[in-house]
């Protein structure tokens, strides 16, 4: 079989409403049937016999500098976070390395955390952020329907990209 | 026409933050605040919940210290069911403390590595788009390597001691949910280079090291720089050595006399107080015995090392005497010199992590202890930042009725305003022109007490960013949000 390896890291705190997206979709991508473990592994099942990929994946209330680490021995990343302003729905959007550094280290950007896994270890995965638009950030736990919506959106664009590349 | 200056966002520290310099019309300034405006209400969404919930509720706070707060909530609620700080099996009280001292070590690297040393390395005068993390990578790789190492390492001790990284749920009413497997403590010990227990101890060292060659160089600076005579508020061992678990409330002022003689810390209300201002979110404690105006104080690694005697681990006590030298054995008010605190506490919590390791009680079997339930319960540690209350009172129905929490960056507010006065007065003072390095000279004065703003406010939220320019009168004159 051939396989890919892919990591993708659901960011944001599930105790604050539609924050909770990317930390949804891992877990949603976890319990779909066709997903499934095979030797410690992860794997996500495309429909292609012969094709399918290993995936990984991590939860993070946000990025930090030792993600530089976590990322560098995938060839894919995928950053899925909400979004709380732009289009409505759901976009998959390549990103890259950029050393324009977030005003906080408390939350660390995809760009970002690639620049400095670049610099550090020389490696850069391709890369993308799957946003994801929510509504509610308030204290409490369980998503909008709006933004229930949207994540099966993101779970599709998910799959047909892996699909696809 | 006078002219507000403000700061927004701080660069470099965990949440959001404004800064408000305001002149006169000659220049001179006249005010300076540091606050905070989102309004969080954390502790009135925990009422309700059965307490049992509140160690792994109160980790909702923060990404970026969860462990503190799971912990502080535990020992509350381990108050309330009936078991005692000593009640604690010794299996249970150490992987509490591993978890502890793990959390400790990767936010004190986290910190100097990677918020504080593109200060140190490249000034305050130096381009903003290199004096960052990145500028780091590419001028000091090794340093931003072991940084990033250093903090991994604390990370896989949380994920092994708390069951995740982030919002484990280790820590449960009277005990522990898990011991630590042999396997788990090989990969710590002997795991292969560098992350292992002797590279991390080893770095740590060569990170103090480093501080204390940077201020040879910059004596002036790291000595000068927001200095100001404080009060000072940490847990100390019952012995007078530094703990960070477990201990008794220890207040000292500015030459070093007891305020607070190691009290009981369950009676915290008797001896602090929460002033509330107008114009922050944040609240302003101060010890009673002194009063609102003088019974300010600071805690977090510079208090820390003014309030305890010695330090229990080898290598860092030998460093702390000769940091205690420096000051020859007062109480050290340098608001720079908490970063060589800071690198201290590292060096000793590296220590430690191996000390627990190698106690066979860590794979004990005996996890939980019980006692006869209790209605009120608080729990206190020192988290990176400084002392962490936790205190909550529940119904007969086991639901929490009544929580209050004072986060370390909230008993370092006056500190850190008075940090941003001194810098005000010391370097934008008639000016007549402001640069980026003035101001960043203002982050680089909170920095030095590494607030984590989310926790101050208790509740996760994304703050507005505001810059406000008002004339000498109050009347505004410009305002732009982000």
């Amino acid at each position: 079989m051939d396989q890919k390896k892919v990591l993708i890291i659901g960011i944001g705190n599930p105790g604050r409403g539609d924050d909770g997206l990317g930390p949804e979709l891992i877990e949603r991508l976890r319990r779909d049937p066709r997903t499934h473990a095979q030797n410690s592994q992860t794997h996500i099942e495309l429909g292609h016999p012969n094709s399918a990929y290993v995936c990984e994946f991590e939860f993070r209330y946000q990025l930090n500098v030792e993600d530089a680490y976590t990322i560098k021995d995938y060839p894919f990343v995928i950053f899925a976070d909400a979004a709380m302003t732009g289009d409505e729905g759901a976009a998959l959007t390549e990103v890259f390395p950029s050393d324009a550094i977030a005003f906080t280290t408390h939350r660390m950007s995809p760009a970002s955390v690639l620049a400095l896994c670049h610099e550090l270890y020389g490696l850069t995965p391709k890369a993308y952020i799957l946003s994801i638009r929510g509504y509610h950030w308030e204290l409490g736990e369980g998503l909008s329907s709006r933004a229930e919506a949207n994540l099966n959106l993101a779970l599709a664009i998910v799959r047909k990209f892996l699909a696809l590349n | 026409m006078g002219r507000k200056i403000t700061i927004e966002p701080i660069t470099r520290i965990e949440g959001h933050g404004k800064v408000t310099v305001q002149l006169d019309d000659a220049g001179r300034v006249v005010q300076s605040r540091f606050h905070v405006v989102e309004f969080r209400g954390f502790e009135r969404f925990v009422q309700g919940h059965p307490y049992w919930e509140a160690p792994v509720l109160v980790e909702r706070l923060c990404g970026i210290c969860p462990v503190s707060h799971h912990l502080a909530a535990a020992k509350a609620v381990d108050i309330i069911a009936g078991v005692g700080p000593e009640g604690l099996t010794p299996t249970a009280e150490k992987m509490r403390r591993l978890m502890h001292y793990g959390q400790m070590f990767q936010s004190h690297a986290l910190h100097f590595f990677h918020l504080a040393s593109p200060d140190l390395l490249f000034g305050a005068d130096a381009d903003p788009a290199i004096r960052n993390v990145i500028g780091v990578a590419l001028r000091h790789k090794d340093l931003a390597v072991q940084g990033v190492l250093m903090r991994k390492f604390g990370q896989e001790i949380i994920l092994a001691t708390a069951g995740k990284k982030i919002h484990g749920t280790g820590a449960i009413p009277g005990g522990i949910n898990k011991n630590l497997s042999p396997e788990e403590r090989d990969s710590f010990l002997r795991g292969p280079d560098p992350l292992n227990a002797d590279k991390m101890i080893a770095w740590a060292q060569a990170a103090v090291d480093f501080f204390k060659d940077f201020h040879k160089k910059n004596t002036g600076l790291i000595d000068g720089f927001a200095a100001f005579p404080s009060n000072h508020l940490s847990l100390v061992r019952e012995d007078g050595a530094l703990d960070f678990y477990h201990g008794a409330l220890r207040a000292v002022d500015a030459d070093g006399k007891r305020i607070l003689d190691d009290v009981d810390y369950r009676d915290y209300l008797d001896h602090i107080g929460e002033e509330v201002r107008s114009w922050s979110y944040m609240k302003f404690p101060y010890l009673r015995a002194l009063g609102k105006a003088d019974g300010w104080y600071r805690v977090g690694p510079l208090a820390r090392l003014n309030t305890c005697e010695f330090i229990p681990t080898p290598l860092a006590q030998k460093e702390f005497e000769t940091y205690r030298a420096y000051t020859k054995g007062k109480p050290n008010h340098m608001s720079l010199h908490t970063h060589w605190a800071r690198l201290i506490e590292l060096l000793h919590s590296g220590e430690v992590i191996k000390q627990l390791l190698l106690d066979p009680d860590l794979q004990g079997s005996d996890l939980v202890s019980k006692g006869r339930k209790a209605r009120e319960g608080v729990g206190l540690v020192e988290a990176p930042r400084g002392t962490l209350f936790h205190h909550y009172r529940v119904n007969a129905d086991d639901q929490i009725t009544m929580a209050n929490l004072i986060v370390s960056t909230t008993h370092n507010n006056e500190p850190m305003n008075r940090a941003v006065s001194w810098v005000a007065k010391n370097v934008l003072d008639r000016k007549t022109e402001i640069t980026e390095g003035m101001l960043n000279r203002v982050e680089i004065a909170i920095r030095a007490y590494d607030p984590c703003l989310s926790c101050a406010t208790h509740a996760l939220g994304r703050m507005p960013l505001e810059v406000a320019l008002v004339d000498a009168r109050g009347n505004l004159i410009s305002r732009k949000e982000r």
